[in-house]
């Protein structure tokens, strides 16, 4: 099994996490997206747990299988965040925009303008924990992440953040196989994940599709 | 005599060849020349560049080793003609500075500059450049420390040189943010052993939180740290944190945690600077911009925390790099 979802923990260690639960499926937790695709390509896994736009980019994995999910939703809100004043939703034309990379230069800019509706420019990073520096060196006119994040980044700094709304949901993390006879082996391995692994990967429980 | 005429058809056929990629690199506007230092941290660096623009651009990369002249910075730039010049090191800032002045009729291309020592300095004196800075800012060390320890970290020491007084009032505005007020202390850029001590031991009384150590060769001299940072840091048992891995070592005794640039991170953010200048959606060149690196790796001497009293929050330990334990 592939991972690919940038946590605020390292690689190596969630993978320690993740095979501790489920020691007969051979994990691999990427930090890198270049990695990943590399990996994925040369030597094609059996499931990948990442985000929905990660696993629909590959030809083998269209449909995720597994859903994670909080709170009884399957997926979160997302919202724009910015310093001292929210930001104007309707003119996002030309704002320069902070996002995690989850899928390469071009294909991250035209996915997040295709959810914006506007021709933003992107500041990409490749960590979690560094989306928050964009703003605090003034590259970027607002983050765009989940509320979920807002509200973690929002306990832990104290710049003066505010979140505004976009009416944007996306999928909570998943997880695709590509071999439906396989998906039961998979689903008995996140089940028995902790709730600290679940939570690192934003989700409290899963569920087949 | 017919073999004669063969090899000779084989060499012109090898040579005419061998240049196909060079003229069809000449012909390519969109041509990146990356300039990079020899060495595994540079090399990381480009290694964020190549996989985020590997796709996109023609990217050639040409390491800079000791042997490399001028002539052979002149000769790269002759042939691949390059829309974009990435600076890897200080070697390669510093040879392409001078390729510059010795070709002063010429237009040059963007240049960004990475992993280079105070590469704001260096920039100066580079046209149509910018780049970004491989100090972490203090506000990014702080932060993380602040989460890491159970005690506050609201006031932190800095001890620095005059010449370092703009990277400083930088810093402290970026700490005001996060509310980390940053208690500097100045002193001439001259220096002696006395006048450190005296300043240290002044810094040390303000009633701070923690310390800030810069990088700065001059003030972190071994003589320096044999004989001034090393003996007064023993009693000062509040977090140390340093940007050089080497000074958390435990049988120095010395920092507690260090924060120092993630180098693939790095190469990622430059190419997102690069990408933007070939996309022609910056315009920003030509004043020599410096952009904040954004991108760490952290190392926590628990050992040394631990001996030095200072509590830790547990659940936080697996966002480090590195822990000595």
């Amino acid at each position: 099994m592939y991972v690919f979802y940038p946590t605020d923990i390292r690689p190596k260690k969630m993978e320690k996490h993740i095979s501790k639960h489920c020691p007969e499926i051979k994990t691999i937790v990427f930090g890198k997206v270049k990695d990943f695709e590399e990996q994925t390509h040369r030597a094609p896994p059996d499931a990948i747990l990442s985000f929905t736009p990660v696993i629909n980019k590959n030809k083998h994995f269209s449909n995720p299988y597994i859903q994670g999910i909080r709170n009884e939703l399957t997926h979160e809100k997302f919202v724009l965040v910015s310093m001292n004043k929210a930001i104007e939703v309707g003119n996002l034309n030309s704002q320069k925009i902070g996002v995690l990379d989850i899928l390469g230069r071009r294909p991250m800019t035209d996915f997040i303008r295709k959810m914006l509706g506007a021709k933003v420019k992107l500041s990409r990073v490749t960590k979690t924990e560094d989306i928050l520096n964009l703003l605090t060196f003034g590259f970027v006119d607002a983050i765009f992440v989940s509320q979920y994040r807002y509200e973690k980044y929002s306990r832990e700094s104290q710049l003066p953040l505010v979140a505004t709304d976009l009416n944007i949901k996306m999928d909570l993390v998943a997880l695709a196989v590509n071999n439906e006879a396989s998906k039961n082996l998979f689903f008995k391995c996140v089940n028995r994940l902790d709730s600290d692994t679940n939570a690192l990967l934003g989700v409290d429980k899963w569920q087949l599709k | 005599m017919a073999t004669k005429i063969m090899l000779k058809t084989m060499i012109l056929v090898w040579i005419a060849l061998s240049f196909v990629p060079i003229m069809a690199i000449a012909n390519d506007s969109g041509v990146i020349l990356i300039l990079r230092a020899s060495g595994g941290k540079f090399a990381e660096t480009s290694k964020g560049i190549k996989d985020d623009l590997g796709d996109d651009f023609n990217l050639i990369e040409k390491v800079i080793k000791p042997e490399i002249t001028l002539r052979d910075i002149e000769n790269y730039i002759d042939t691949i003609k390059p829309k974009l010049i990435v600076l890897v090191g200080n070697t390669p800032i510093r040879l392409y500075t001078n390729y510059q002045k010795q070709n002063p009729e010429r237009q040059f291309p963007p240049s960004v500059a990475l992993s280079a020592l105070y590469v704001d300095r260096l920039i100066t004196q580079v046209k149509n450049s910018l780049g970004i800075r491989h100090e972490i800012p203090a506000v990014t060390s702080l932060v993380n420390i602040r989460s890491l320890v159970k005690q506050p970290v609201k006031r932190v020491g800095v001890l620095y040189r005059q010449w370092m007084k703009d990277y400083i009032e930088l810093n402290a505005a970026f700490c005001r943010q996060e509310g980390i007020e940053l208690v500097g202390v100045e002193i001439p850029n001259s220096i002696s052993i006395q006048k450190v001590k005296y300043h240290l031991k002044h810094l040390l009384n303000k009633d701070i939180d923690a310390l800030w150590v810069v990088n700065d060769n001059a003030l972190l001299s071994s003589r320096l740290m044999q004989n001034v940072w090393v003996p007064n840091i023993k009693q000062f048992n509040k977090p140390v944190v340093v940007g050089v891995e080497g000074l958390t070592a435990t049988a120095l005794n010395f920092g507690t945690f260090s924060v120092v640039p993630d180098q693939y991170a790095l190469g990622v953010q430059g190419a997102g600077l690069i990408g933007d200048i070939m996309d022609e959606q910056m315009w920003e060149l030509g004043k020599n911009k410096i952009y904040e690196p954004l991108s760490v790796k952290k190392l926590l001497n628990l050992k040394l925390m631990k001996k030095r009293n200072i509590q830790v929050n547990e659940s936080k330990l697996e966002t480090l790099d590195y822990l000595i334990q």
